[in-house]
């Protein structure tokens, strides 16, 4: 793993009306562009330029909660780079000194790691995949080049089932019987389904 | 968990443009025959983040709040409710009571952000009642009654919003007050929000949250109302 950290956040590029964050290898001079979301980017803007804001956002409340809590976040990793879709990690250490590691868009841990003072890093196979450096090619571009930057992806997901599995199955007649308004069906179902995935 | 001093309520809908294209999200009084109303106006990602969970819509890679729900989930720390409790110069204020084993934790957070969470982590929403009988809207008022009273609920909460200034990095404060220009709005929104309207919203967030006991129970309480409306 590299560590990174926030080199910027830019508004829109050449290559998408959209924000990016780029980070920068701590020590090195590898750069990674991520197009994010509105939100996301101003929120990471402003945790990197120390402001605070009035009321606090959720990345604010997430803070407050999980310090009161004795939690916080230790690390965060951009782990993958799978259909033009970048994946990240938040590790999470809880009071009891365990760590926990949860599936995150990078711009939510980033915005995170920043109100945590957590380091960020990336892997090296996205780094060769994705990032670009200021000095190769002739310092000719500063710029990644377009079809390379990875996106957080929003859309709704298609949800694929195994047909053959007896708990896709309860799960599906459970679905059956809300569309059907049959909502005691649906609390025996759920009831069994609960059952199921104790064990 | 009954108290006095708190009300029940349960989110009706989100009316992304009703003015200003500024979103409002509708509160109404949970389990009461003649429901009070509290619109409260948030950003729009918060909007749309109410918006997806209210219609299931699950993201394909998780937002902040399904983010913050798994991560409190994991360190098995309980919402256990959120409270809208002051409205002060036109700023709604709101608290997130959290819980693990026996200490308990009040948060501050916006309104938008404790609706975003509690719908996720399927924990009760309250109004202080002192808040709710000065500025929650009666169900019985006119569509104009209420045009002029919105005002009063046009009270933003502060936000962060993308910089217009496309030169900057940096983000800014969006904290507008005091919205005076008065724009009647043509949709007809206020009329979804009636008693049937917010049964069928508890009823969806019954589902949402694998209540089907409850759900069943207001399933028949819309099949009740629907028969009177018919007679």
């Amino acid at each position: 793993m590299v560590q990174m950290e926030v080199s910027g956040v830019y508004n829109s590029s050449p290559q998408s009306s959209y924000p990016q964050v780029v980070l920068k290898e701590i020590g090195g001079d590898a750069y990674l562009p991520i197009i994010i979301g509105r939100f996301e980017a101003a929120a990471i803007s402003m945790a990197q330029n120390d402001q605070t804001p009035a009321r606090p956002i959720s990345y604010d409340l997430a803070r407050q909660i999980l310090v009161g809590m004795e939690s916080k976040v230790v690390r965060v990793e951009i782990t993958d780079l799978h259909e033009s879709t970048y994946y990240a990690e938040v590790h999470l250490a809880d009071g009891e000194g365990q760590e926990h590691v949860l599936d995150a868009r990078p711009s939510d841990a980033i915005a995170l790691a920043l109100r945590f003072n957590a380091p960020i890093f990336a892997s090296p196979g996205i780094l060769e995949e994705a990032g670009f450096s200021r000095t190769n090619e002739l310092g000719e571009s500063t710029a990644a080049p377009a079809d390379s930057i990875g996106v957080e992806r929003e859309e709704p997901a298609v949800i694929e089932e195994d047909p053959g599995n007896e708990l896709e199955q309860l799960k599906r007649r459970m679905q059956q019987a809300i569309a059907e308004e049959v909502y005691e069906e649906a609390a025996r179902l759920r009831d069994e389904i609960n059952r199921l995935e104790d064990n | 968990m009954a108290n006095a001093s708190l009300v029940e309520m349960v989110v009706v809908k989100v009316s992304p443009y009703l003015r200003e294209d500024r979103p409002l999200v509708w509160l109404g009084e949970k389990d009461v025959d003649q429901p009070r109303l509290l619109p409260i106006a948030i950003g729009e990602f918060e909007a749309a983040a109410i918006q997806m969970q209210l219609e299931e819509d699950e993201p394909i890679r998780p937002i902040s709040y399904d983010l913050l729900s798994s991560m409190l989930d994991r360190i098995q720390v309980d919402v256990r409710q959120i409270i809208i409790h002051t409205v002060r110069r036109s700023i709604y204020y709101a608290k997130v009571v959290v819980e693990k084993g026996h200490k308990i934790q009040d948060v501050d957070s916006r309104p938008s952000d404790a609706i975003a969470l509690a719908l996720r982590t399927c924990s009760p929403i309250f109004v202080a009642r002192e808040l709710l009988d000065k500025v929650g809207l009666e169900p019985l008022e006119t569509e104009v009654n209420i045009e002029n009273t919105l005002d009063r609920f046009y009270e933003l909460e502060p936000q962060i919003s993308e910089t217009r200034n496309p030169e900057s990095e940096t983000a800014q404060i969006d904290l507008e007050e005091g919205k005076s220009n008065v724009t009647i709005p043509t949709e007809t929104t206020l009329q979804e929000v009636d008693e049937l309207g917010l049964l069928q919203a508890q009823l969806e967030q019954a589902v949402l949250c694998e209540e089907y006991e409850e759900a069943a129970r207001l399933r028949d309480e819309i099949e009740l109302l629907g028969n009177k409306s018919e007679s």
